[in-house]
């Protein structure tokens, strides 16, 4: 296990986290609401530790260099945009997406084209129009930093004849300034694109992004330690996420037995949990026949599952935030490493 | 392509030798150009549909380079780079490497479809059926002088699809999705309702025109009142950011948008109408009046079949004969690139086309030039017509017996260097001895090689020979 060994005999972990942009605050928040609160001894150093995770080391990168950073050997883990992962890896093996919904940063890649092009609403229209230029000896120039996505996106679609324009500066100002026709760009609101009077397309979406988690698994497959602590910190995430749209309901119900009470509750399958209320028995003084009920509900059918409870005779109906929902074992980790690794690191540890 | 070595070398070597010279009787000047281009030049030839064959990379300077798949889009470029220079007609010829990435034929053979060699010629600045007429019969004569027999040539020509589609008032996009079908429809209309999906699928076709503000606008006016009504409309906003659209190109656009007729039939009728001319297949002189008459029921310009039948009219009878050549209405040769005269060649034994050509005047524009050229080319694959016409290298070009030179002893080594010398003077092959072999060794190895004759030198420049 040296190879995954630091200098005092711990395995490590690299762990790359944006420093600027939009998704460095949340990335903190969410690495704190997954129990893996980031700890940064000074403001100006960039490079961090996980105290719940002992091993784990945090260096702070430029977002966009994340991807290049990892799949470079740079760092076994690391947080993106799904966007800029895709555009900018070149090996799948060494830019793997382990945790492909980190459910933040959310944003998505469109089409844009100006307003005053009343005729233009669809894809379909862009692709007529990019063969009425050809006719005519001109190409669409679409302006971008997403190269890639943008030409394979149009290339799957038939859409051939184009051009990128240089992407420098503001990409919004692009058709104004006159050195593009169109553009791609990342929206989360839409609000930019309009101030800049430029307008959407139907079926124009490239990609829908949010953050993601990445690996490079090759070097992973060669690390042991590392990998068992890249298995801990893909499970606390996926755990948090799984947890994230349910509340715990708990409530003392009175009813004549368990059974009883439980059947009450299942009459409505949607509000009774995950895989049925656990009903227990609560032991009182003055009367026997009260039972304290648990159980998980979606965040959306809280109040209805509250009524419910009380249709039940429930009463003192307490509702929790879950912080973790365990599954059996670590999809995420499996789909990348497969059975195999998956036993070698139960067997190791 | 595969390792090529002592005959295989030869064979392919010697059949460039004559077709280079063919190709040198008919005027066509050599022209080569590097191996690898920006990616650029052959996406905007192609559009996106050769990129998945493209072998492409970044190099360090971080451009996008490609190995070229074929010669007609660098020689275009070459033309555009040097057009003060060049006189038109120019016709040039070229041979050599060209990349292409072939995943099926990967899967079958590691080293298939990549790298082969190609051969061809390509004809810029003339329009005139005499120019059609010397492509073909150069691409006729290349098969000829290859010793090819029993080869096909199939024949089209797209503006005579091109003008049974154009009374259609198709969008573009529809108009080069169904030319990109015509080989589906070959044998008939059956796979229409297919195609008519897979049109909806990609949406080319399929919603009423927008029920949206601006058709109710023009609700009820004719062409040139709703075309007043949208161009104010447009004018009330600001119009700096219209790229390369004058207003009334959107305008025209869009009031062909939403005056169009339901596009789900005319793709329909086109697809119809396209499929009755893609079953005209045969030898010209039998299906010529057929292929007018498809172009007559359907109200069609018909100046394209004539051109056509001008040009096959041209043809040597000789040539027409050894093969075959037929007309094929079928044939599309890729999307959207070829204008005029199409043709492909194939082989009973060959999987795929042996090649082919056509015209392909809007190449110069799609590259960045001002204007259209009129140009046409051809290209075989080398390597098949060599694996295909079998002939052994010619015996001039055979490896002439050769003389292995032996020095006698270390002592006789420069003497030896300077006998070897004085016979490559001579005019003679002549290999040297290097492996540390002497007498008998020497000769059987000699003998293995092939070599005619052994002389050896002694060190006071005393020469034995021995025929092998």
């Amino acid at each position: 296990m040296s190879d995954s060994e630091s200098s005092n005999g711990q395995p490590s972990l690299r762990l790359l986290l944006p420093s600027d942009g939009d998704l460095h605050q949340p990335t903190l928040d969410f690495m704190r609401g997954c129990g893996l609160t980031v700890r940064r001894p000074n403001a100006r150093r960039y490079t961090a530790s996980v105290p719940a995770l002992r091993g784990v080391e945090v260096l702070f990168q430029r977002t966009a260099d994340i991807t290049a950073k990892v799949e470079e050997g740079s760092a076994e883990l690391g947080i993106t945009g799904m966007d800029r992962l895709l555009e900018y890896r070149e090996d799948e093996r060494r830019a793997a997406v382990m945790v492909d919904n980190l459910g933040y940063g959310r944003c998505d890649l469109v089409l844009a084209v100006p307003d005053a092009w009343l005729d233009v609403t669809s894809l379909a229209d862009l692709a007529d129009l990019a063969l009425e230029f050809r006719q005519e000896g001109k190409q669409l120039r679409i302006a971008t930093k997403y190269p890639r996505l943008l030409s394979s996106f149009l290339y799957d679609r038939g859409i051939n004849y184009f051009t990128l324009a240089p992407a420098s500066g503001t990409l919004e100002a692009a058709p104004v300034a006159g050195y593009a026709d169109l553009i791609a760009d990342l929206t989360a609101t839409g609000a930019t694109l309009r101030e800049n009077r430029l307008k959407t397309l139907e079926e124009g979406t490239i990609l829908s992004s949010q953050a993601c988690l990445l690996a490079n698994a090759e070097l992973l497959a060669a690390l042991p330690g590392a990998r068992e602590l890249a298995r801990s910190l893909t499970e606390m995430m996926e755990a948090h996420l799984r947890a994230e749209p349910y509340y715990r309901l708990s409530a003392n119900v009175q009813g004549p037995s368990a059974d009883a009470v439980s059947a009450m509750i299942l009459a409505r399958p949607a509000l009774a949990g995950l895989r049925g209320p656990t009903v227990a028995r609560v032991y009182n003084i003055e009367e026997q026949d009260w039972f304290s009920v648990s159980l998980l509900v979606k965040k959306d059918l809280l109040l209805e599952a509250v009524d419910h409870l009380r249709s039940c005779g429930a009463e003192d109906v307490a509702a929790s935030q879950l912080s973790y929902l365990f599954d059996s074992h670590s999809h995420s980790f499996e789909a990348l490493f497969g059975t195999l690794f998956a036993e070698s690191s139960t067997t190791q540890t | 392509m595969s390792d090529l070595t002592g005959e295989s070398y030869l064979k392919r070597n010697e059949l460039q030798l004559r077709l280079t010279s063919l190709l040198d009787s008919y005027g066509y000047r050599s022209l080569d150009t590097p191996l690898l281009e920006p990616t650029e030049l052959f996406l905007r030839k192609s559009g996106g549909e050769l990129a998945s064959q493209l072998f492409s990379f970044t190099d360090p300077a971080t451009r996008a380079v490609s190995l070229r798949p074929e010669f007609t889009a660098p020689a275009m470029r070459h033309y555009l780079e040097n057009s003060g220079e060049i006189e038109l007609p120019a016709r040039w010829q070229y041979c050599g490497p060209v990349f292409r990435f072939d995943g099926a034929a990967l899967r079958e053979s590691a080293n298939a479809g990549s790298q082969f060699t190609q051969i061809g010629g390509e004809l810029l600045g003339a329009s005139s059926v005499m120019a059609d007429a010397e492509l073909l019969d150069l691409a006729l004569a290349t098969l000829d002088v290859s010793g090819l027999r029993d080869w096909t040539l199939r024949l089209a020509d797209l503006n005579i699809l091109n003008s049974l589609l154009d009374p259609l008032g198709l969008s573009e996009r529809a108009r080069a999705f169904v030319v990109q079908n015509v080989p589906l429809l070959r044998n008939g209309p059956t796979p229409i309702p297919q195609i008519v999906d897979d049109a909806q699928r990609l949406h080319i076709v399929g919603r009423a025109p927008d029920d949206d503000y601006l058709s109710q606008a023009v609700q009820g006016l004719d062409d040139d009142e709703a075309r007043h009504v949208l161009l104010g409309v447009l004018r009330s906003n600001p119009l700096d950011q219209l790229g390369q659209r004058r207003p009334e190109e959107v305008v025209e656009r869009l009031l062909r948008k939403i005056r169009r007729p339901d596009a789900e039939d005319s793709l329909r009728l086109a697809l119809e109408t396209a499929s009755e001319l893609a079953q005209v297949q045969g030898e010209p002189s039998s299906v010529l009046a057929g292929a007018f008459d498809v172009l007559r029921n359907a109200g069609a310009d018909a100046s394209a079949m004539g051109r056509l039948e001008q040009t096959i009219g041209m043809l040597p009878e000789r040539r027409a004969a050894t093969g075959r050549i037929v007309l094929d209405f079928g044939l599309v040769r890729g999307l959207a690139y070829y204008n005029g005269i199409i043709f492909e060649v194939s082989h009973s034994s060959w999987p795929g086309p042996l090649g082919g050509g056509g015209r392909y005047d809007g190449l110069a524009r799609d590259l960045g030039g001002s204007h259209r050229l009129p140009a046409l080319g051809f290209a075989y694959s080398l390597d098949a017509l060599v694996e295909l016409t079998g002939a052994g290298a010619s015996d001039s070009l055979r490896q002439v017996a050769g003389i292995l030179v032996v020095a006698a002893s270390d002592g006789a080594n420069a003497a030896a260097l300077e006998a070897a010398r004085e016979l490559r003077q001579r005019g003679e092959t002549v290999e040297m001895e290097v492996a540390g072999l002497t007498g008998d060794e020497a000769m059987a190895s000699a003998a293995r090689r092939g070599l005619a004759r052994m002389i050896v030198v002694g060190a006071d420049g005393l020469v034995t020979a021995h025929d092998v």
